[in-house]
């Protein structure tokens, strides 16, 4: 429609939108691998920009393909030098930012974000002895293969990781946070937050201390901002991009079918996570659910089991995530990269030195005078 | 040239055994040996056969280990029942640094767990220690079933937590197995903070002297580790 000075302008709001607007363009012809503009990032970050990571499972991915493309993935607690991938692996180094294990929660992301602060310590967790005699670190229980020797190490390398969630958030740009769960489990007695049902694997279940929460709406939202808040009281620069697992529950507690009570937890989380993108600068929200789990995916991307997530599922969330990155701002910083390579290179240098005089004390043996 | 009366004990590891050797001819015993760098120890260039131990890859070392030969006039370098000491596995200053690359620190045992530093589990360091001495303790139970190897734990010539740590478990490691180890950090405990003094080290700081190899010798025949008689004492 044309103004009486020529101008188009459109005679309802849908005229001029782009085809992502409409579900035919968008969705239906465009198909599994032609959907574009599923996510663009708010933001332009600067090009050394540092990610942090963490969530339920699915956020491992988020790490790996961070690091596969070269860009700055913030890793708090790195493995000693020289630590073979296997054993890398085997200890849980390198999956997180921090060795916090799987964050399903709100809560549990919270509780971590006290414990950084030192606003709760390691004794506020939960360290449960096995009928090996080893013990285990109620919040992090896969953290250990075989679990800790005592108590006391179990606590100190919970405070270890405790201060690298705090540098987790303290020093990196972006703090990405896959929520997985709205079903958990606290303890009534201590409020501590259990991010498996105790019995299930580490712990000893108690049904008159152990309670069941399906966090409402409100309540994760609740514990989302004030996690929020205080890392940015530490780090005010700090964003947040949120992602939703689009792994379903292995079981509910809820007494619903698991079908639903899936629908549900998703529903809630995605809820959340989209309210507080829209209401908030600093939180974004990037739709790794929606890319694998939304009808017109036709479960695609899910193994066999209906549950786990096929690796071209996995590569095309990262493709979208990738395509809607913006890093197109100047660097701010010697990249963290930097500063362990010269560490590292200083390290080198003295063993160096070190060999050096042992050649020489070597020699000496010959010296008969 | 052939040695004119056997020796009464062999050295063969990395620097640390040249002091021991130095030490051990201090005292007036019959001693023979060759090392070599630490590092290349640490890296693993060295094999067993039924000459002994010999080094692999390493030509500056194969020509003392030929020296050797041909000074106690056999191939097989060790005769059946005479000690020969080792520092095999050990090589600290290149096993230990790259722990505390990422802030790691760590205590023996006994001592729990440093105030505010970050920390592995020993589980995982004893993982780590595994991949890095695999072959060496492979080697080390290989040999001393085949000589009468004595191990030697390096110096204590400074106090840093981590080196404590590891030597703990590469101990623990080749008691459990069998193997004999002297740890020379009970011949200098009464010593301020249980090290080695500064006048029975190198100017590196890490390195004995002969007087420091002396003082060892003399310790590992006091406590029984080496049967041997010192010339000034019999």
């Amino acid at each position: 429609m044309l103004t009486r000075q020529g101008e188009h302008v459109a005679d309802n709001p849908y005229r001029d939108l782009p085809p992502k607007a409409f579900w035919r363009t968008g969705v239906a012809e465009a198909g599994l691998f032609g959907m574009e503009g599923l996510w663009a990032s708010p933001w332009t970050l600067p090009s050394d920009a540092r990610f942090s990571t963490f969530g339920s499972c699915f956020a491992q991915h988020i790490s790996r393909a961070l690091v596969a493309r070269g860009l700055n993935w913030k890793e708090a607690e790195a493995r000693p030098g020289r630590t073979p991938d296997e054993i890398a692996k085997k200890y849980n180094y390198g999956v997180f930012t921090a060795r916090t294990g799987n964050i399903y929660t709100a809560a549990q992301l919270l509780l971590w974000t006290r414990l950084a602060l030192g606003e709760a310590g390691p004794d506020a967790i939960e360290i449960w002895q096995d009928a090996e005699g080893r013990f285990h670190d109620t919040l992090r229980p896969k953290i250990e293969p075989e679990g800790f020797e005592s108590a006391a190490e179990a606590r100190a390398s919970l405070a270890t990781t405790a201060r690298a969630f705090r540098r987790a958030f303290a020093e990196a740009e972006v703090f990405i946070f896959t929520l997985g769960l709205t079903e958990g489990w606290e303890d009534a007695e201590t409020g501590q937050v259990w991010p498996l049902c105790p019995g299930t694997g580490v712990g000893t279940f108690d049904a008159g201390r152990h309670v069941f929460l399906n966090y409402d709406y409100m309540r994760i939202r609740q514990d989302l901002e004030t996690a929020m808040e205080k890392m940015r009281a530490v780090n005010p620069g700090l964003r947040f991009l949120f992602t939703v697992s689009p792994v379903p529950l292995v079981a509910t507690a809820s007494g619903e079918h698991v079908l639903t009570a899936t629908m549900h937890s998703k529903s809630v989380l995605r809820a959340v996570a989209g309210d507080l993108a829209h209401a908030r600068d600093e939180v974004d929200y990037f739709p790794s659910y929606e890319i694998i789990a939304a009808p017109p995916i036709r479960a695609a991307f899910f193994e066999p089991n209906l549950r786990t997530i096929a690796p071209e599922g996995v590569s095309l969330v990262m493709t979208h995530f990738f395509a809607g990155l913006d890093i197109s701002g100047p660097p701010e910083r010697a990249s963290d990269g930097d500063a362990e390579a010269a560490r590292v290179k200083a390290s080198e240098a003295a063993m160096a030195a070190e060999d050096l005089v042992c050649e020489e004390i070597v020699l000496e043996q010959f010296n008969e005078g | 040239m052939k040695a004119e009366r056997e020796p009464q004990v062999y050295f063969i590891g990395d620097s640390h055994c040249a002091a021991l050797l130095a030490g051990a001819r201090q005292l007036g015993l019959r001693a023979e040996g060759a090392s070599w760098s630490g590092s290349t120890w640490h890296e693993g260039r060295f094999a067993l056969n039924d000459n002994g131990i010999t080094p692999r890859g390493l030509p500056q070392a194969g020509r003392m280990m030929d020296e050797l030969r041909a000074r106690v006039g056999r191939d097989k370098v060790v005769p059946e029942g005479m000690p020969v000491v080792s520092t095999l596995g050990f090589h600290l200053g290149r096993l230990v640094p790259p722990i505390g690359w990422n802030g790691h620190e760590m205590l023996p045992r006994d001592e729990g767990f440093p105030e505010g530093a970050d920390i592995v589990s020993r589980a995982f360091l004893r993982d780590y220690l595994e991949h890095h001495r695999r072959r060496h303790f492979r080697i080390a139970r290989r040999w001393a079933r085949q000589e009468r190897l004595i191990l030697v734990v390096p110096p204590p010539a400074f106090e840093r937590p981590n080196y404590r740590a590891v030597r703990e478990i590469l101990v623990d490691w080749y008691r459990d197995a069998g193997l004999t180890v002297f740890d020379p950090a009970g011949a200098f405990a009464a010593e301020p903070q249980g090290l080695v003094p500064a006048t029975m080290l190198e100017e590196d700081g890490v390195h004995g002297t002969p007087d420091y190899g002396a003082r060892v010798l003399r310790a590992m025949v006091r406590e029984g580790v080496l049967d041997l008689a010192l010339p000034q004492e019999a």
